[in-house]
């Protein structure tokens, strides 16, 4: 078959499928505004609408905070803070002290 | 009078993309409008790519309101064409409506379908060709089908048709003269055994 053929095919076709739509799809297309609700408040009463809208931010967020915290755990410290380090230190420091201090005879007598 | 026909003067020169921008603040004259303009065109499109018309008019009915639904978030920053938007939209749904259902047609069928009156001479009516191109397009594969549906059919150029398949020029024009080869060696083959048949 050449092309002037399998036109004249394509023609025919094309014209036996454009039809106009029939008033009862146009009249049913044209009520879409009346039967359906436009994204509105409405929409948060859907259980899908959660799945869809909040479960990512839902798994962001919560991924987020494992995150924190493992970073947390591993940074050096282990939790304890400076001021308690240098008390603890301080303390140490005092036991030690008490513990090498020599006694002078004279004084205990 | 003569303001209804300036606001009709000045309804024509309003993008389809305002009329988006006006939907989604909940506008329904903006919406017939659309509807007016688009419906017949789509519907033909969906017809073609299922070859149901029954179906297609629900397809319309679903695109539409998605339209209505999608239209509060209608982005005109974006850039993007309406029409390639809803060419996308109606070609998925009628995708999805096509992996559902067995084929309906077979092409040594399509050219049994009797026109109104008899055939005197060689010639195959309209109705016949129409039926006989519709079952050798549905031996297509599905991309070569719906390129040639929006370039033959709809009359889109190939660059609009590239990017409602999202795919460059040059694979549109591949396509396009794969899907006319494969359908000339179809129709040849049962054009001659119908003929030879209407002959005896």
């Amino acid at each position: 078959m050449n092309d002037k053929e399998l036109d004249m095919f394509l023609r025919a076709y094309q014209s036996e499928t454009d039809q106009p739509p029939s008033q009862q799809i146009l009249d049913s297309i044209l009520t879409v505004p009346d039967r359906i609700t436009q994204g509105s408040w409405l929409l948060y009463l859907r259980p899908w609408h959660w799945l869809d809208s909040m479960m990512p931010k839902v798994v962001g967020w919560a991924m987020t905070c494992c995150l924190g915290i493992y970073v947390g755990l591993l940074s050096p410290g282990g939790g304890e803070s400076a001021m308690d380090e240098e008390y603890y230190l301080y303390d140490q420091a005092q036991v030690l002290l008490f513990e090498d201090m020599d006694f002078d005879p004279r004084e205990t007598g | 009078m003569l303001k209804g026909l300036m606001n009709l003067k000045r309804a024509e020169h309003i993008s389809d993309e305002q009329l988006m921008i006006r939907i989604g603040d909940g506008d329904r004259t903006a919406y017939k409008m659309l509807v007016d303009r688009h419906l017949r065109i789509f519907l033909a499109f969906a017809a073609r790519v299922i070859q149901d018309r029954a179906e297609a008019e629900d397809i319309m009915q679903e695109a539409f309101i998605r339209v209505w639904k999608y239209a509060a978030n209608w982005n005109p920053e974006r850039g993007a064409r309406f029409v390639t938007w809803f060419y996308r939209v109606v070609m998925n749904l009628s995708i999805d409506v096509k992996r559902k259902r067995k084929p309906t047609i077979e092409l040594d069928e399509a050219f049994e379908i009797k026109a109104n009156g008899p055939e005197p001479d060689e010639s195959l009516s309209d109705k016949q060709m129409a039926a006989g191109l519709a079952a050798a397009l549905e031996h297509l594969p599905q991309r070569q089908k719906i390129a040639i549906t929006l370039c033959y059919f709809q009359g889109l150029g190939n660059r609009e048709a590239a990017e409602i398949l999202e795919i460059t020029t040059g694979a549109i024009e591949s396509l396009l003269v794969r899907g006319r080869k494969r359908m000339a060696e179809l129709l040849k083959g049962q054009r001659k055994e119908f003929l030879k048949e209407t002959m005896k």
